[in-house]
């Protein structure tokens, strides 16, 4: 039994000598793996101390309308959260098939740069879809018609809803054609700092479709 | 060597006796100039042959290793015996006894040993090298002096000839001896050095540690290289999934809400409402400027910062946007790396 008891403490001293990280994802979190294109990928921060933002995400001002700063609450009953809840969430939901992140931008923002294990569902998708087009969306994500016709959301996947940050009403468009069509609030949460935060605390993130210049 | 060196002590002796009796034959005629001369002679004939032996014993000292030196003490003849012997092996006898030490030392610092002894040998061999003319002549001595005990009075004179024809070409000979002795000189103080384990030897290892170092620092250089490298991928932290299609339940999910979006009739919904187009218009535009604040270049062999300003802007003075534009990368504007991918604002 203490053999038992021993092993993995000596393993864990070991796993946790085995990697230093300087600039971990919080105190007990050094760093985290996820799936993205069936690939596997560590989610870390970038461990240059004096690494800074340059052109990505540190643009200060936008015209507003349309880029003004959003609610934490965009809904009553849609939760906010924040990182490390995300990160869990990946850990939890996504890795068991249960729960998706969902990039609210269009195509082309999310092909650019995106949260890793993230898919893309473009806001307006949602936000004009018919009641057919969104039975549609709802089945890919887990939703069952029942054989009354009834909607059947109780193995619907969770939702982290994400887009470029405060100023960015994407995610907003996004929850409210979701919630239009009866999308369980309590499987919906919203990642407000959005890619934006992500970017500022260095996080990993993937890149789809990479801008090359001759 | 022995045999040489007893070989000239009994020619001495002969001169000496032909000498003694001719001064008790001829006492008036021959205790003048010519007795005299006779000695002269007789003792530069013994200098020489005795530092040609040094020299023979010494090259063939070079050869060889500090075991084998040991090997060779204990088996040479006791001290008694030694003491009859000439100046020139006294010289070797006490190069043997200074060589003996490094022995001891040996076996403290084994690793050091077997670059000391190459090192020795390489230079004692570059030394026999140029030796070599000197050395065919005093092999040829050696020769004849291995057969010393029964050399006929012809053979004796051959011998003598040939020192005295020696000493005819000592003139030319001369510069050779001096870079000989130099050399021995250099060697002596080699050996010397490295029994001592100091001066040469410390500056041999500094060497080697310098080269270690500078060894040490290519290697660093290298890996910062390489770490450089994998920080053009990293600085960033992303990872680039392109042309990457998972299996995953979660891969195809993502595939079949891409499908549906790809659809035309999808797509025309995005911009149905008004309110809706000007908002995806508004993106559609903010999009592009970040498109281009991502446009990046990677670095080919033979790229300049100029280089890259002059393709991307038509003006090689533009490198400082390039330059601005990669605080992260580039620390100095002259010195990219091929592979690294540089940001390339509009």
């Amino acid at each position: 039994m203490k053999k038992l008891l021993i092993l993995p403490f000596f393993a864990s001293l070991f796993l946790g000598a085995s990697e230093h990280v300087t600039v971990k994802i919080s105190e007990n979190i050094p760093f985290a793996y996820t799936t993205d294109s069936g690939k596997k990928v560590k989610v870390e921060r970038i461990q240059d101390t004096s690494n800074r933002l340059t052109d990505d995400y540190t643009k200060t001002s936008r015209p507003c309308p349309p880029f003004c700063v959003q609610p934490t609450h965009v809904f009553p009953g849609i939760k906010s959260i924040g990182e490390l809840e995300i990160i869990q969430f990946m850990k939890t939901e996504v890795a068991k098939n249960t729960g998706v992140i969902i990039d609210a931008r269009l195509k082309s923002w999310f092909e650019l740069e995106t949260i890793p294990s993230a898919i893309n569902i473009p806001f307006p998708i949602m936000q004009n879809a018919s009641k057919e087009k969104a039975k549609v969306i709802f089945q890919i994500l887990g939703m069952k018609v029942q054989s009354d016709g009834t909607w059947d959301f109780s193995k619907a996947k969770n939702l982290t809803i994400f887009c470029n940050g405060v100023w960015c009403g994407q995610s907003h468009h996004l929850i409210s054609g979701l919630l239009k069509y009866k999308y369980p609030k309590d499987k919906i949460q919203y990642y407000r700092a959005g890619f934006q935060g992500w970017k500022l605390l260095g996080l990993t993130t993937i890149v789809h479709k990479e801008i090359k210049k001759k | 060597m022995l045999n040489k060196d007893q070989y000239n002590q009994e020619e001495y002796n002969n001169y000496y006796q032909q000498e003694t009796r001719g001064a008790e034959i001829n006492p008036q005629e021959e205790s003048g100039g010519g007795n005299k001369l006779f000695l002269i002679i007789g003792l530069i004939i013994l200098a020489v042959a005795g530092y040609f032996g040094y020299k023979t014993l010494g090259t063939n000292d070079s050869d060889t290793t500090d075991e084998e030196l040991v090997v060779q003490h204990s088996d040479m003849p006791p001290v008694s015996q030694q003491q009859s012997e000439d100046e020139g092996l006294k010289i070797v006898e006490a190069k043997e006894v200074v060589k003996k030490e490094p022995v001891k030392e040996e076996i403290v610092k084994e690793d050091v040993k077997a670059e000391k002894t190459v090192q020795v040998s390489e230079k004692e061999t570059s030394t026999t090298n140029k030796e070599s003319e000197v050395n065919a002549l005093t092999s040829s001595i050696q020769k004849v002096a291995g057969a010393d005990q029964k050399m006929t009075p012809e053979e004796i004179a051959k011998v003598v000839q040939l020192v005295m024809s020696q000493m005819n070409q000592k003139p030319t000979t001369t510069p050779k001896v001096a870079a000989e002795k130099a050399n021995a000189k250099a060697s002596d103080t080699d050996l010397m050095s490295a029994l001592s384990g100091t001066d040469v030897d410390s500056v041999k290892e500094d060497k080697s540690l310098e080269e270690a170092l500078s060894k040490v620092d290519d290697e660093t250089e290298e890996k910062k290289k390489v770490s450089n490298s994998k920080e053009i991928v990293d600085t960033y932290n992303k990872i680039n999934v392109e042309n990457i299609s998972g299996e995953d339940e979660l891969s195809k999910l993502s595939g079949q809400i891409s499908n549906l979006i790809s659809d035309k009739k999808n797509s025309e919904h995005i911009n149905n409402s008004e309110e809706g187009a000007v908002y995806t218009e508004s993106l559609k535009d903010e999009v592009v400027v970040r498109s281009n604040e991502m446009r990046i270049i990677v670095v080919k062999r033979g790229d300049t910062l100029g280089k890259i300003a002059k393709r991307a802007y038509g003006n090689v003075m533009d490198y400082k946007k390039i330059f601005k534009a990669n605080p992260d990368i580039l620390k100095r504007a002259d010195k990219i790396y091929v592979g690294q991918k540089l940001r390339i604002p509009k």
